[in-house]
């Protein structure tokens, strides 16, 4: 188990969140759409543009900015770091 | 979907894509007045709808190479072509439409050779397309027959 | 008897198809007071109950830091309908309970419906509806609202309801350390009789969350003492709960879903999912940009030619009632020919594209698109101070700046709803193309196709810098992009109905709020063209004439004369005017005519300058009125059209300077 920030997971890679950091509003919007601890995300995509991020999580798709992602800390089967 | 199919699709998906961004690319040829031919009553000179057809037209090819070799991963771009060469059909046939109010009140003429542009009878050609995709949907009904690389 | 019913839900669940079930299309839409945000009111009639139903924005939570959240709460603390109905995506069950453990904490009388229920099933969801009613507390309806599965037992559920309400119903418990912390504070919020008016548990929650609006009721009401007694409970909690609250809290509510969807929802296997496939093609690396370049021209193209017809045969038709009160000889048959219909003429014209425009987005909307396109162009607005949610109005802008306003409603976030509000007249619609493509056919011949492109490059050029430049200087602006947070919900088909319906409701509110403005706006125009009486309309002589020799010494640094400086004036009103103007100003007619008496007249530095200008300055009186209504404010519209007045002027200065250097 390795534990990482979510916008490091390369798409098609599944986490389980650990925490979420940051900014209080942004915090809270995020734990209110479902991205807390124990919840089960894939990466599904990144935009063409390299920059939003579509997240499944809850049976639903979700998409954060990179600098959003970095403040969830997933973690991830494997071994690298 | 059986393998023959599949094929069967990817060769008319070859042809359709080949042929939209035939006509993409002469519809922005012709704008530039470089066309080879002379066929601007039935290719319009309009760049952007040019683009449009290539788009479309790339969709369509993006779909080959799978198809052709038997396999399912394929078919959302076949779908995506369907869809998008719809959008396109449908907007400029209701365009036609309007033109010919246009001219029916303000008395000027209207050729309809010039609104069957190629985007409308490319549209009509993409409907064995859309029965073809129409049916995968439905078959897929069972679970599992499409690779869905997301879903647990 | 008359019962009060609010309908609440996360965007996008299917609140205003239920809405219309119950009311059968009779509502009444407006505006929440003293907000933007669209308030529809119906009525509707089930076993003589006359329901009053409140259709309340989508939401996905209950903070006090978003307008749309903090409407539905206060008016369903405050209001205190006799039910609520959340309206519940049965499909996205998981992430949809969240909103209602919340409004079960805000002791509503809840009723839930379960909608998608069609959806649901084909994904293999199988609810297990009395398990779940059992475990939520609250009465759960399956519904599937376009087909009106379900609406009856939900009339009849919410009758029922109103009969027998739910006394606080079964309180969700977070766990006994959280439990433990809520009661503490409970306990000191009972204790006083002028909190009582709040449910107390809620009120407690809300203060352990750090939530700004319930500490400053409890100021407020209970005085400073006790807020400071309820902030020691909840720094304490922190330390003890290894955590902030409100955290803590959003999981605790998770894991209650967690808990009832293992008894109450079994999953079979998943079929293949339309959505998946889609956005395989749509959002691909390779083709989901052309994708939507090509989506977003086909929608421009069809507005702008299907509209067409319809603008025509509406001028001609006021053009003939014009003529009705014969030749315009006096004042009295000027005012209803140059004056009335003209002006009506105008105002209505504008009422095809916007439909039409209202048509293309609606599908674009219910289809699933829009949110697809903000994630495909985030990237790029981001980069200047905007989210991806601004993109499609900005788009909208260089068809016709008016819709492209009304439509920046998609932005959630109030700051980056106005920046992009206060950016969009720099998109140049296509009312400014007319005036560029004569003065560059006349000025520069040879170059008139760059000339006209690098105006639409300039424009966006300082729309980039403005926005950039409004985030960091400008208050009520300042700051980053809010977060995007985007939900990409599955594809459907739209509904002819719902489509038209969004369309016609749209049109309307620009008829009724925008189109008085600009009709009152067009009357002061004729007024300065055709006054004194006497006078060729337009000319020199004019008010207008004479407003234009008044402002122009003010633009002689920037080579106009007085007749562009006039013609500007009429560009107030449109900006194809300003054609029109010169053409009367010059006393000639005709396109060509013009093109060559402004070949002789003006020098290729001036034209250059003036087009810049044209481009810039107050794109007209509708898109003021638009601001106006869009941002409730005549500050801010006077503060568009004072910047854009300072802008138009600097950019014309510095051609006008660095020309002549050349
Ligand atoms: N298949 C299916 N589609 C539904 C159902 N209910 C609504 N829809 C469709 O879902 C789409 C969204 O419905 P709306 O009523 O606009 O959703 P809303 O909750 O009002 O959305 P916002 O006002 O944007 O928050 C529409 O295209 C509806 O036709 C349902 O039960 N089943």
């Amino acid at each position: 188990m390795v534990e990482k920030p979510l916008s490091q997971l390369n798409s098609g890679e599944k986490g389980r969140v650990v925490k979420v950091v940051g900014d209080p509003l942004l915090r809270r919007r995020l734990v209110a759409m479902g991205v807390v601890r124990g919840a089960e995300v894939i990466v599904v995509r990144r935009a063409p543009l390299g920059d939003p991020m579509e997240l499944l999580l809850k049976g639903y798709y979700l998409s954060l900015r990179r600098n959003e992602a970095e403040n969830v800390f997933v973690e991830v089967d494997g071994k690298q770091t | 979907m059986d393998k023959w199919s599949l094929k069967i699709a990817g060769s008319y998906a070859l042809a359709l894509g080949a042929l939209y961004v035939a006509c993409g690319l002469l519809e922005i040829l012709s704008r530039m007045g470089v066309s080879p031919f002379k066929i601007d009553r039935f290719i319009p000179a309009d760049p952007f709808s040019g683009f449009a057809s290539i788009v479309v037209g790339a969709t369509y090819l993006y779909s080959v190479r799978a198809l052709l070799t038997g396999r399912e991963e394929g078919l959302p771009f076949l779908l995506g072509g369907v869809v998008l060469s719809t959008i396109l059909g449908v907007t400029f046939i209701l365009v036609a439409g309007a033109h010919w109010l246009d001219s029916w009140l303000e008395g000027g003429e209207f050729s309809l050779a010039e609104e069957l542009r190629p985007e409308i009878w490319l549209f009509a050609s993409s409907l064995p397309v859309a029965y073809f995709t129409l049916q995968w949907i439905r078959a897929s009904g069972r679970p599992g027959s499409f690779p869905s690389r997301w879903l647990k | 008897m008359m019962v009060k019913v609010a309908l609440i839900g996360n965007p996008n669940v299917g609140k205003t198809v239920i809405f219309n079930n119950l009311t059968r299309g009779r509502e009444h839409v407006g505006n929440w007071p003293g907000t933007t945000v669209e308030k529809r009111v119906g009525r509707g009639k089930h076993k003589s109950v006359t329901m009053e139903i409140v259709d309340l924005p989508g939401l996905y939570e209950l903070t006090a830091s978003s307008i749309a959240e903090l409407i539905a709460r206060d008016y369903i603390v405050k209001e205190n309908p006799d039910v609520v109905v959340n309206v519940v995506d049965a499909s996205n069950i998981e992430r949809n309970l969240y909103l209602t453990l919340l409004l079960l904490e805000l002791e509503a009388n809840v009723i839930v419906a379960l909608n998608m229920w069609d959806v649901a099933e084909s994904r293999g969801y199988g609810i297990d509806v009395k398990t779940l009613s059992e475990l939520l507390g609250v009465p759960c309806i399956p519904t599937i609202a376009p087909k009106k599965v379900g609406i009856e037992e939900l009339k009849d559920e919410i009758v029922r309801a109103t009969q027998k309400r739910r006394v606080g119903g079964r309180p969700i418990s977070y766990g006994d350390d959280v439990e433990m912390f809520i009661g503490k504070i409970e306990t000191i919020i009972l204790r006083d009789a002028r909190l009582s008016k709040y449910p107390a548990r809620w009120l407690a929650i809300k203060a352990l969350e750090g939530d700004e609006r319930a500490l400053k009721t409890i100021e407020e009401l209970a005085g400073p003492e006790t807020l400071s007694e309820i902030l020691s409970i909840v720094a304490e909690s922190r330390s003890v709960l290894g955590g902030d609250p409100e955290v803590v809290l959003a999981e605790r509510r998770y894991n209650v879903i967690r808990v009832i969807l293992e008894r109450a929802v079994r999953k079979r296997e998943v079929k293949l999912i339309l959505t998946d496939v889609l956005d395989e093609v749509f959002l691909n690396k390779y083709l989901g940009i052309p994708i939507f370049l090509a989506i977003m021209w086909t929608v421009f193209y069809f507005v702008f030619e299907v509209s067409e017809p319809f603008m025509k045969l509406l001028n001609e038709g006021f053009i003939m009632l014009g003529k009705l009160a014969g030749e315009t000889k006096t004042p009295l048959a000027s005012l209803w020919a140059d004056g009335i219909c003209s002006g009506l003429g105008f105002v209505l014209q504008f009422i095809f594209p916007i439909i039409f425009l209202y048509i293309a987005l609606a599908i674009l909307e219910q289809s699933g698109y829009l949110p697809r396109a903000a994630f495909l162009m985030d990237r790029i607005m981001y980069n200047v101070g905007l989210g991806g949610r601004s993109f499609i109005p900005m788009l909208l802008g260089f068809g016709c700046n008016v819709p492209a306003i009304m439509a920046t409603r998609v932005i959630k976030d109030e700051r980056d709803r106005l920046a992009t509000i206060l950016v969009i007249p720099l998109m140049s619609c296509a009312a400014r193309l007319p005036v560029y493509v004569l003065i560059a056919g006349a000025l520069f011949p040879e170059y008139a196709g760059t000339v006209v492109f690098s105006m639409y490059m300039l424009g966006i050029i300082l729309a980039i810098l403005v926005s950039l430049l409004a985030r960091k200087l400008v208050p009520g602006l300042k700051g980053k992009p809010a977060p995007l947070l985007l939900e990409l919900p599955p594809y459907r088909v739209p509904t002819l109905t719902a489509v038209l319906s969004f369309a016609w409701r749209r049109a309307l509110v620009f008829l009724e709020r925008a189109g008085t403005v600009l009709f009152a706006g067009a009357l002061i125009l004729w007024f300065l063209a055709y006054f004194p009486w006497g006078v060729e309309p337009g000319s020199g002589d004019s008010y207008a004439g004479l407003i234009g020799n008044t402002l122009q010494p003010i633009f002689s640094p920037l080579g106009f004369d007085s007749k562009l400086v006039t013609a500007l004036v009429f560009g107030f009103w449109a900006k194809e005017v300003v054609i029109e103007a010169l053409g009367i100003l010059y006393g000639v007619e005709g396109e060509e005519e013009i093109r060559s008496v402004i070949a002789a007249s003006v020098s290729p530095l001036t034209g250059l300058a003036y087009m810049a200008f044209v481009l810039i300055y107050v794109p007209c009186i509708a898109t003021v009125a638009a601001v106006k209504k869009e941002t409730l404010s005549w500050r801010w519209a006077a503060f568009l059209v004072a910047y854009q007045l300072t802008l138009a002027y600097a950019v014309a200065l510095i051609i006008a300077r660095l020309g002549s250097l050349l």
